[in-house]
């Protein structure tokens, strides 16, 4: 499962970059830290949602990555 | 890093910028090229249809629902042509140095060798038309669904508590968006080693 978990994350990792610097980096980068409070809860959001769904993917594939 | 790739992605984080550049100066009526589609795919789906009204976006008023600015499927757009330029770059990267050593050994066996790799600006200019044209559609595509799923989860009336209607919005638009990215980077990598297969057999 430890590795069906990591090959999610790998194969994911180009998307989660992305998503992270558009989301979170360019926001941060003009200014949206000034509005804290729903900025901080955006970055939440953002943040947790998508590592999330990775590990769901992860686990969903981690039977058909086993030993056969 | 080589600096053949480092050339690209230079190439692709400029056109980003000139991206977000637009979209944060652009009025309604400057983003119709993304608003427009957009609203015809939504309409399409939902049977109902969505007029431009100036100034605010394109309004349904039978789901009491407007597309406005902030809901163009910019900034997905932009993460979209970032992951396209890394994928496009590397594979490009392996399909010159595939080429290469075709010619290389080409080279050695005793034919005329010739030019190892597409030139530099034709092979960035392609990598950006397609990076362009491929996030583009995905975030037409992509933005329309999150629409769809925004106007069913509004009328289902879910808010309760904690979960207010904007933060289920909120979920709901970054569930999308990132299931969106993931599927586009499947589409790219195939299409691209489909490229490379094709090129291989040629």
């Amino acid at each position: 499962m430890k590795a069906a978990m990591a090959r999610a994350f790998r194969g994911a990792a180009a998307p989660l970059l992305s998503y992270y610097a558009i989301s979170v980096v360019v926001p941060l980068l003009n200014g949206g830290a000034g509005r804290a409070a729903p900025f901080l809860e955006h970055v939440c959001f953002v943040l947790l949602v998508p590592p999330v769904l990775i590990i769901i993917t992860g686990l969903k594939a981690s039977p058909r990555g086993g030993p056969r | 890093m080589s600096v053949r790739r480092a050339v690209t992605l230079t190439v692709v984080i400029l056109a980003m910028w000139g991206l977000k550049r637009h979209y944060a100066d652009a009025e309604v009526e400057d983003l119709r090229w993304i608003l427009w589609p957009t609203a015809q795919l939504v309409a399409a789906a939902t049977g109902s249809p969505f007029e431009l009204e100036p100034g605010a976006g394109y309004l349904s008023r039978q789901h009491f629902f407007v597309i406005e600015k902030s809901c163009a499927g910019v900034n997905f757009m932009i993460a979209a042509l970032g992951l396209t330029g890394l994928v496009l770059a590397r594979d490009s990267r392996r399909k010159n140095s595939e080429r290469s050593g075709i010619h290389s050994r080409e080279a050695s066996g005793g034919s005329r060798g010739c030019a190892a790799s597409t030139p530099l600006l034709i092979d960035d200019a392609l990598i950006l038309a397609q990076g362009l044209a491929l996030s583009y559609a995905g975030a037409v595509v992509v933005n329309s669904i999150r629409i769809l799923v925004a106007i069913g989860l509004a009328s289902a009336d879910l808010a309760d508590g904690w979960w207010t209607a904007a933060r289920i919005h909120r979920l709901e638009g970054i569930t999308v968006y990132f299931v969106g990215l993931l599927l586009l980077d499947r589409v790219v990598r195939r299409l691209s080693a489909n490229s490379r297969t094709a090129e291989a057999t040629s």
